[in-house]
């Protein structure tokens, strides 16, 4: 990677300099708005080889940021300060160190939007480009580098990019460059203005620069272009939206230096009226990792983004088993279907009640020999032959589950769910040799209100599968003194572990503080190894026990 | 107005659009890579008499002024050393810059070797420069030699004991232009450090301009010249960690000789380095005719 350090306090100076030019001293004082919001999060570290928490040498890691934005009418500009030291176990150790990795400066004038410095930015539905930061996972592909937006005419609207990427505390080797154009024909063609009917289309192109590599076997391109194409009808209470991307020629680390194109497609249609939504998707994904180093397998440089079909779950147990995107192949469908209940109704009672159900499955997709003695995904070829609707023989993940959230009297409010996972261990985890599992998982949340401020609520979960780790049963106790103060009691019990001797518990209690913006919580607790995936991006979770605090304030 | 618009954003369009390089097969460079089904693997002879074998890498180029002196240091050094002498001649740096305007038509660079003059830092002392083994000359990490330190640092290398001996066996077809290279690392004593092999492509006798201290040289003999790789500027990983003494490896590689290279005047040469320092620890040169 090129070792240049992102932030130059050069750069900070002249952008300082400058806001009292643009905008006269007095304004730049004045008129100007200040904003930002600051995290910290501390974690200590207990060694516990029963559940196999290491040893940290620091005893105690932190990782901190804060943002700081300043704006004065069409002008703004802003940083952010990251510190891990040392990061928080599971965090890559890449990020090691504290600095200013992320600056930008912005201003808009007439049908120009100019940035330079750090941004974020998507194309369509980020088949071809998307960049942004989640902290949870530790992921940040923010570019460097010079954006413009232009409208040129009412309902015509062009992004233009180019940078590199983030790279930890660097950037990385590629050079990303890219343009996006947007239509709403409702707006430039006079006859649909007053139609019902609305109807945009989109096209994007991207193409990374990354310099050859000598020492390699292989002949590189060293321009990687991707397309796609989009269009989005919505009439009434219906909306269909579609979206096509293909690349050319990418071989890279991830698809094992393969020279065979990509492609994607997701098409959601969706309907929804008062009390009913139903959301039907489906997608293709056939080698489509994009990234900004030809040598990179991690989190880490993405040009593109893949997005999963699959419900995000927040409680405990079916987070175990979170779904991770396949670049290399998957193909998925997804429905939902959201039902209001009528108050007053013989179902729904004086309240009413809603019932939430998502069914969605991924599979793998056919991949056929390009002859009788090239193996499938051997280097240095085309790779494989695969149809664009054949469904591969392996089933990755398929999660049924079914909420029903339900309010039985002002006291007492309940949310129940059933989920049925069938989920492939081996592929989205890499554990091989493991089974898939087959788990059934029941939860009950009930929330009673003690008093218009004090409230308590119930979690009560329970996993069942005979693979992987076995059984699971887990609880979760919530005192609330609104809007101040929550007191959680919580613990995961790995009860049918088949090792007798692995059925440990695993409890956290946690105080959180809050008054105004500001937010403070400590905790103490056990945390078990497994993985987290936000948006089908995965980060390994190693197992930890000790003391956590966390700090966050915005102003 | 409205049209102009169009237009600009068109051109624009058109220039991303243009940013793609599809590749057409073969994919792996020289048509191959490690192949041992189209280059069956020999057997090599026994070597009861292993000698030490230092190599020269010299940075060259045609519009050098002084590089024709540094191959004629080169030819007296191969006169003393004879066989112990593997040399090769990397074209890099702004004197092997083509100028047709002058006559400097002939491209002699290539990708790997750019590589390594740059790597290295080769132009800092300028041209005609080389290293030795890739020995350090002087601390921090400078291994760069002028022509007249080429022989000191010789000497004291040439009566080392080898660790390692190399072999290679070739086999041309000079119709489909098929090399299959074979290259036996035997280890004459335990190593325990990570061993890369690397294979480069020379090719003698291409007459072409130089430039020399008195006028231009049009009919120029350049010889050992660095045509390509077969594994890449800094190889391959040969083997890791530790590797008992009388341990053979053989590497077999096919590649597709490109049309303007005369097989008739193409060498392999063969070397082995740590990567941890870079040092090269054997070399061997083999001629394919």
């Amino acid at each position: 990677m090129e070792r240049k350090n992102i932030f130059s306090p050069v750069r900070l100076i002249i952008i300082l300099l400058l806001f009292p030019l643009i905008a006269g001293a007095q304004d730049f004082l004045n008129k100007g708005k200040v904003s930002g919001n600051f995290q910290l999060d501390v974690q200590t570290y207990i060694e516990d080889s029963t559940i196999g928490a290491p040893a940290v040498p620091e005893k105690l890691l932190t990782n901190g940021f804060a943002n700081v934005n300043y704006t004065l009418g069409s002008f703004s500009a802003g940083i952010r300060y990251e510190m891990y030291l040392n990061p928080i176990l599971g965090y890559d150790q890449n990020y090691k160190g504290n600095g200013i990795p992320y600056w930008y400066a912005n201003y808009i004038k007439d049908d120009f939007e100019i940035t330079v410095g750090n941004f974020y930015e998507q194309f369509g539905n980020g088949l071809i480009f998307r960049t942004y930061e989640e902290r949870n996972l530790g992921y940040d592909n923010a570019m460097n580098g010079v954006r413009v937006k232009y409208s040129p005419f009412n309902g015509v609207y062009i992004k233009g990019i180019i940078g590199t990427q983030r790279y930890y505390w660097e950037k990385g080797p590629g050079i990303v460059r890219g343009i996006d154009g947007e239509v709403f024909l409702n707006d430039i063609i006079k006859k649909m203005a007053d139609k019902k009917t609305n109807i945009s289309l989109g096209g994007s192109f991207v193409s990374k620069y990354q310099k050859d590599d000598p020492s390699s076997d292989f002949h590189l391109p060293l321009n990687v272009g991707a397309w796609a194409g989009r269009f989005n009808i919505t009439r009434g209470k219906v909306s269909l939206l579609a979206e096509y991307a293909s690349k050319i020629n990418d071989p890279s680390g991830v698809n094992n230096m393969i020279y065979k194109g990509g492609d994607a497609l997701l098409v959601t249609g969706s309907y929804s009226q008062k009390g009913l939504g139903i959301v039907l998707s489906a997608k293709r994904i056939d080698n489509m990792s994009f990234k900004s180093a030809r040598n990179e397998i991690g989190n880490s440089l993405d040009i593109n983004f893949l997005p999963p079909l699959s419900k995000v779950h927040t409680y405990s147990l079916p987070a175990i088993y979170p779904y991770a995107t396949q670049p290399n192949g998957e193909m998925g469908l997804q429905g939902q279907v959201v039902y209001n209940v009528k108050k007053k109704s013989k179902l729904g009672g004086k309240y009413g009640m809603n019932i939430s159900a998502t069914y969605s499955i991924v599979y793998s997709i056919d991949k056929t020999m390009l002859n009788d003695s090239t193996p499938i995904g051997t280097e240095g070829t085309l790779g494989y032959d695969t149809k664009f609707f054949s469904i591969g023989d392996d089933k990755y993940f398929q999660d049924f589950n079914i909420e029903v959230t339900k309010k039985f009297n002002r006291k007492w409010k309940g949310i129940f769910t059933y989920m049925n996972l069938i989920y492939d261990i081996e592929v989205i985890e890499g554990h091989v040799g493991d089974a898939t599992v087959y788990a059934n998982i029941a939860i009950a949340d009930i929330n009673y209100k003690i008093t218009p401020k004090k409230s308590l609520r119930l979690e009560l979960q329970s996993l069942f599968t005979k693979q992987d780790d076995g059984d699971w049963f887990a609880a979760l106790l919530e005192y609330s003194i609104a809007p101040k103060w929550f007191i959680t009691a919580m613990d995961m019990y790995n009860y049918g572990n088949n090792d007798p001797d692995k059925r440990f518990h695993y409890y956290n209690f946690s105080v959180a503080f809050i008054k105004k913006t500001n937010r403070i919580s400590l905790g103490y607790g056990k945390q078990r190894e497994g993985i987290l995936c936000v948006g089908g991006v995965c980060r390994a979770v190693p197992a930890s026990n000790g003391f956590a605090l966390t700090i966050t304030s915005s102003f | 107005m409205k049209t102009l618009k169009i237009f600009l954003l068109l051109i624009i369009a058109g220039y991303f659009v243009q940013s793609c390089d599809k590749i057409d097969p073969p994919y792996t460079k020289g048509g191959g890579g490690t192949d041992t089904v189209a280059c069956p693997v020999p057997d090599f002879p026994i070597n009861n008499n292993p000698i030490r074998k230092v190599m020269i890498e010299e940075f060259t180029g045609h519009q050098c002024p002084n590089c024709p002196q540094g191959q004629v240091k080169i030819k007296e050094l191969k006169v003393k050393y004879g066989e112990q002498l593997n040399v090769v001649a990397i074209h890099a740096g702004v004197f092997s810059d083509l100028d047709p305007s002058h006559g400097y038509t002939y491209d002699f660079r290539t990708a790997e070797g750019t590589l390594i003059n740059d790597d290295f830092d080769a132009g800092n002392l300028g041209y005609p420069s080389g290293m030795i083994n890739r020995i350090v000359k002087s601390a921090p990490d400078n291994r760069i030699f002028s022509r007249f330190e080429w022989e000191g640092a010789m000497d004291t290398m040439m009566a080392v004991s080898p660790f390692l001996d190399l072999q290679i066996i070739t086999d041309y077809d000079s119709a489909s232009r098929k090399l299959c290279t074979h290259v036996q690392t035997e280890f004459l004593q335990d190593i325990t450090k990570n061993v890369n092999l690397v294979i480069f492509i020379l090719e003698d006798s291409i007459i072409s301009k130089q430039q020399s201290i008195s006028s231009a040289i049009d009919d120029y003999v350049h010889s050992h010249v660095l045509r390509g790789t077969v594994s890449g500027a800094y190889g391959k990983v040969l083997s890791e960690g530790l590797v008992t003494k009388d341990t053979k490896i053989i590497k077999s590689y096919k590649t597709i000789l490109p049309a303007e290279w005369d097989a008739h005047h193409i060498s392999v040469l063969a070397f082995v380095y740590y990567p941890d320092d870079m040092i090269i620890l054997q070399s061997e040169a083999h001629h394919i005719y």
